[in-house]
């Protein structure tokens, strides 16, 4: 069995520079990598009972997400674990499909495990889970929505601002009839953020759409679908652009229309949100409101990590810009 | 604690022992501590429960960070599977690579879980000493171990690509595969599935193209091989790659599935984009999840277990790729 020392000897450097990687303490990447080198070639095990049974904390980071394969979750991920990987730290996921009571379990197994932080990325905070992350005893930061009631810091997108921008580019084109699907209203940041900017660009134009056109749904391909149907269904002609608040639901959006026979963008422009990688790929290619996830999840990542490491704590919000990328899906109608 | 011993007329060692599993008790006790513990509302302390029986009531899953949707329901599935028994999942996230798998799994084993399941597209040798050298219940999910001493359970990738490529009726021209990388067993599999029915039926190989994960590469791949010499039928590995395929294919005004059908492998959430839509493979990830978690659970009772499990899969008509049963008569929808 491997030692510690075997490891600092391999990798050059002292035991305690091996502690500090192994520990998510600084050392520089290049230190870091030949470590973790020297770690996997020796087939050296940390043991975290015994770190934890010492009073410190285990190199685990906790990740909340609600649905661990959602495409722009993904990014998320992959954001996450490129920089906690590169800090000689591991990631514990728990995919809690958004439910309280799972979110509880999952902070209470995150606990046990003695995790040196938590990257939080539920949609819909209930109040007692919002306690529980408030005294949560290692730092906790929120990623990609904002809840008055939680006291950690926060990375998000200006969700307002990029539902607003992607109504003017649409009525910049000449549309008047337009529809919004959605993420339910309870998501305060992506749902109801990024639909009151959507309206009030749309007010700012006199333009005020009927009940129908505005529609909710989770997130999945199935919901865009079903809601896109339901914009379909209602009174008056169809609207000649409709903006989902995810790719996933504008591609369900798409299989709708497509369905009923409308061509897009001929007859109805189609935006989604996050320019998922498919999203150039598809036919039409998806035009979307571009918001970097992976960035996202790799400034959740430092931001807890310099948390852990006691630096930067004044930090309490950090806001990520947006693009609008426009692709076969929209058309002028001028 | 005290007080669901003294609400089911058991001592608090028995307590213990029903929220730890640690020993038998009979059923009856049992089902008076657990109707105890839900009258009191007790949620017992994780942390106290894993310091007191040196084991947790987690069940480890190591596995990429992925896109795949049956990822998806597979997790949904297991922790559905495994609430019954009060056992929790918690994942270790890998990038795919394999000394990353390595480490996560490491940290797992010596994180007292109670059982391990491992999401991987290989399994090599260092793996595979390192899941039997330990005495936590290993087994692979959405892969199987060539030397079968860790137990998996997963679909026959092999079957599932021949069904789909048999059912694929003779046309003129040649078959080419798209495969991201036959390093992984599940994908060399799918691409030896294919490679069989074409080679049975012409008597010749299909060309074999590789790319990797990424969106940009397969359709820079696809574009090459459509440009090179466009074959009549593009068998993919993933749905990923067929949706890369299809747009080369419009780019270079060839007509899907006219001038060259295109499969796909494995329903995620973009198989519904897909213009046209997208004939492929389903596997059943909620169904590999249910029988990961009773296998943990049998291997958490000492039971023995199959080497090997499949779960079902079914393919999914679509316009990319016309399919026909035996007889000649289309696939019903």
């Amino acid at each position: 069995m491997a030692t510690m020392k075997d490891v600092a000897g391999m990798a050059g450097v002292s035991t305690t520079t091996v502690s500090r990687v192994i520990n998510g303490g600084s050392a520089s990447p290049a230190v870091t990598r030949r470590v973790m080198d020297a770690i996997d070639t020796l087939g050296y095990q940390v043991s975290a009972s015994a770190r934890s049974l010492k009073g410190k904390r285990s190199n685990i980071v906790g990740v909340m997400v609600v649905d661990v394969s959602n495409p722009s979750t993904t990014q998320t991920l992959h954001g996450i674990t490129s920089v906690v990987h590169a800090h000689g730290m591991t990631v514990m996921l728990a995919s809690t499909g958004g439910v309280p009571q799972e979110e509880l379990a999952s902070l209470e197994m995150f606990a046990g495990q003695h995790v040196s932080g938590i990257i939080y990325m539920g949609t819909q905070t209930r109040e007692d889970v919002a306690d529980a992350l408030n005294r949560f005893p290692a730092p906790v930061v929120v990623g990609g929505q904002e809840r008055g009631s939680l006291r950690w810091p926060i990375v998000v997108f200006d969700n307002y601002d990029a539902g607003y921008d992607i109504a003017r580019e649409l009525l910049g084109l000449g549309h008047r009839r337009l529809a919004f699907i959605s993420a339910p209203l309870d998501d305060e940041h992506v749902g109801r953020f990024r639909l009151q900017g959507f309206l009030d660009a749309l007010a700012h134009s006199g333009v005020t759409p009927p009940d129908h056109c505005v529609q909710y749904g989770d997130f999945s391909v199935e919901a865009g679908h079903a809601a896109m149907q339901r914009i379909l269904d209602g009174s008056g002609p169809p609207p000649t652009a409709v903006a989902a608040a995810s790719d996933t639901m504008a591609i369900g959006a798409l299989r709708c229309l497509r369905d009923r026979g409308l061509r897009v963008p001929g007859d109805v422009s189609l935006v989604g949100f996050d320019d998922i990688p498919v999203a150039a790929r598809l036919i039409p290619s998806l035009s979307s409101v571009a918001l970097d996830e992976r960035e996202l999840g790799e400034m959740c990542a430092e931001l807890l990590h310099r948390m852990t490491q006691r630096e930067d704590t004044d930090v309490t919000r950090v806001v990520l810009g947006h693009r609008i990328i426009l692709r076969e899906s929209v058309t002028s109608v001028l | 604690m005290v007080d669901v011993a003294r609400r089911a007329g058991v001592s608090v060692a028995t307590v213990s022992r029903v929220l730890n599993k640690t020993k038998h008790v009979e059923p009856a006790v049992e089902s008076a501590v657990w109707q105890a513990i839900e009258e009191l509302d007790f949620a017992p302390n994780q942390h106290a429960r894993w310091l007191s029986s040196g084991r947790s009531n987690v069940v480890g899953v190591v596995m990429p960070a992925s896109e795949d949707s049956s990822h998806s329901r597979f997790l949904l599935s297991l922790s559905s599977a495994l609430r019954p028994r009060h056992l929790e999942v918690m994942v270790a996230l890998s990038d795919g690579e394999r000394g990353a798998e390595r480490g996560l799994t490491g940290t797992l084993l010596q994180s007292h879980v109670s059982a391990l399941v491992v999401v991987t597209p290989s399994v090599d040798a260092r793996m595979r000493a390192l899941l039997s050298g330990s005495d936590v219940p290993a087994l692979l999910a959405f892969n199987q171990d060539s030397s079968a001493r860790i137990p998996a359970v997963t679909f026959d990738d092999a079957a599932a690509a021949t069904a789909l490529a048999a059912a694929v009726p003779r046309r003129p021209g040649s078959v080419a595969v798209l495969s991201h990388g036959t390093h992984e067993k599940s994908v060399a599999d799918r691409v030896e599935g294919f490679r069989q029915v074409v080679s049975e039926r012409t008597g010749t190989e299909p060309d074999v193209w590789e790319c990797t994960r990424a969106m940009d590469d397969a359709y820079r791949a696809s574009r090459e091989l459509f440009s090179r010499r466009p074959p009549s039928v593009l068998h993919t590995t993933s749905d990923y790659l067929a949706i890369a395929a299809i747009r080369a294919a419009y780019d270079l005004g060839l007509s899907v599935p006219d001038d060259v059908a295109v499969t796909g492998f494995g329903v995620n959430h973009y198989t519904f984009a897909a213009t046209p839509s997208l004939t492929t493979v389903q596997v059943d990830g909620a169904e590999l999840g249910r029988v990961c978690g009773e296998t943990a659970i049998a291997l958490l009772d000492g039971n023995d277990v199959p080497a090997l499990q499949t779960v079902s899969f079914s393919l999914v008509p679509g316009d990319s790729c016309p399919l026909a049963d035996p007889e000649g008569n289309p696939w019903p929808r």
